[in-house]
């Protein structure tokens, strides 16, 4: 299934391109940096199942037909590679990627063009995927609402201050868990308009999202580097927290030192991804029908833990 | 306390891990923290996970 999609996705992704009518230069640095990106998740995928998945799980999952997922995945992949290079740019980490020889100019216009992209091909579901008007209509909607509130969490990420725990879980629900809801609506929404299962769906993916999220931070916190950790806005929200508790000052054979807040985080996200596992596995038991692809999504859910 | 505070006090002091593992609702007690039931099974996971008490009690986890 995960070949198949990735091999669907990208000639779509290739022949929208080439139809665009665009200058050549243009035109071949969109196409590079899409069979680049598509390289890069064939390479992944050998051990591990791709939230590019996601759409065609739910749609079959939910009994709808798996070749009418091609449009929406592939509009829903070119918005996450241009979340990830406005994220870069964003954050001054674009050294830290394939990317760092262009500058933030011609990345920065780079995302723009996937974003519209992702836009021809949601304009054209009903013509490539032979996807109904008021499905299209709905499915382009929920890409639109999802991509601004993703906005409004990166929004948070970018500019609050001495965040509280649960204003950075907030910006992880808007910014991560939307965007991965999205993924998941947009398939479901193929199969089905019951607003109960869609609901489910969606908040599978929230859990989902956040997860992955937490999974990033994580992956920081096993990194010796202590800056990094002091970069991020939960580990200040959790020293934050931590400090302004009094448990400090109580008990002083504590460890004062960032490695012991680093230790303690590490259990608390520890402790948020099992509750976020569950969840995500409680929203698949509200469909309350067949799941098909139930396995896949409890494994895509399991490995983000 | 909160799940965050608590946390940090797992992760740091032995001798909580220890009470955790010998009596773990009482000690939330004492603590005066409230969790939901996933919460506190996460934690009872996560803790799990860890091996710092499993040889203590051998929480089974689901």
């Amino acid at each position: 299934m995960q070949a198949d999609i990735l091999e669907a996705v990208f000639d779509r992704l290739s022949t929208t391109i080439n139809e665009t009518g665009i200058v050549d230069d243009y035109r071949e640095f969109l196409l590079s940096v899409v069979i680049q990106s598509i390289c890069g998740y064939q390479f992944r995928s050998e051990d591990k199942l791709l939230a590019i998945t996601l759409p065609e799980l739910w749609c079959v999952g939910l009994g709808g037909e798996s070749h009418r997922v091609v449009g929406v995945t592939a509009a829903w992949f070119l918005l996450q590679l241009a979340a990830f290079l406005l994220d870069k740019v964003e954050d001054d980490e674009l050294d830290l990627t394939t990317f760092a020889t262009l500058g933030v100019g011609p990345v920065s216009n780079l995302a723009t063009g996937l974003i519209f992209l992702s836009q021809c091909i949601l304009n054209r579901l009903e013509l490539d995927d032979g996807i109904d008007y008021s499905t299209a209509t709905d499915i382009r909607a929920m890409f639109s609402k999802s991509i601004l509130n993703v906005c409004g969490g990166q929004h948070i990420d970018l500019t609050a201050k001495n965040c509280l725990l649960e204003q950075v879980w907030n910006s992880f629900e808007m910014k991560s868990g939307l965007f991965f809801a999205l993924a998941c609506f947009a398939g479901a929404r193929l199969a089905t308009n019951d607003p109960k299962r869609l609901n489910a769906c969606l908040e599978y993916g929230k859990n989902l999202g956040v997860l992955l999220q937490i999974a990033d931070e994580r992956e920081d916190l096993s990194k010796e580097a202590p800056d990094l950790w002091k970069s991020s806005n939960i580990f200040n929200a959790y020293y934050n927290e931590v400090m302004s508790s009094g448990l400090l000052m109580q008990k002083d054979h504590f460890a004062n030192s960032i490695n012991s807040f680093r230790s303690g985080l590490q259990v608390y996200l520890n402790v948020q991804s099992h509750t976020l596992w569950r969840s995500g596995m409680a929203a698949m038991d509200d469909i309350q029908a067949e799941l098909k692809t139930r396995p896949d999504l409890v494994r895509l859910l399991s490995q983000s833990v | 306390m909160s799940l965050a505070v608590l946390s940090f006090q797992v992760a740091n002091d032995e001798s909580l891990l220890q009470k955790l593992a010998e009596n773990f609702t009482e000690v939330l007690e004492q603590q005066g923290i409230q969790l939901s039931s996933v919460e506190e099974f996460s934690l009872r996971a996560t803790l799990t996970e860890k091996k710092t008490i499993l040889a203590v009690e051998p929480w089974t986890i689901i």
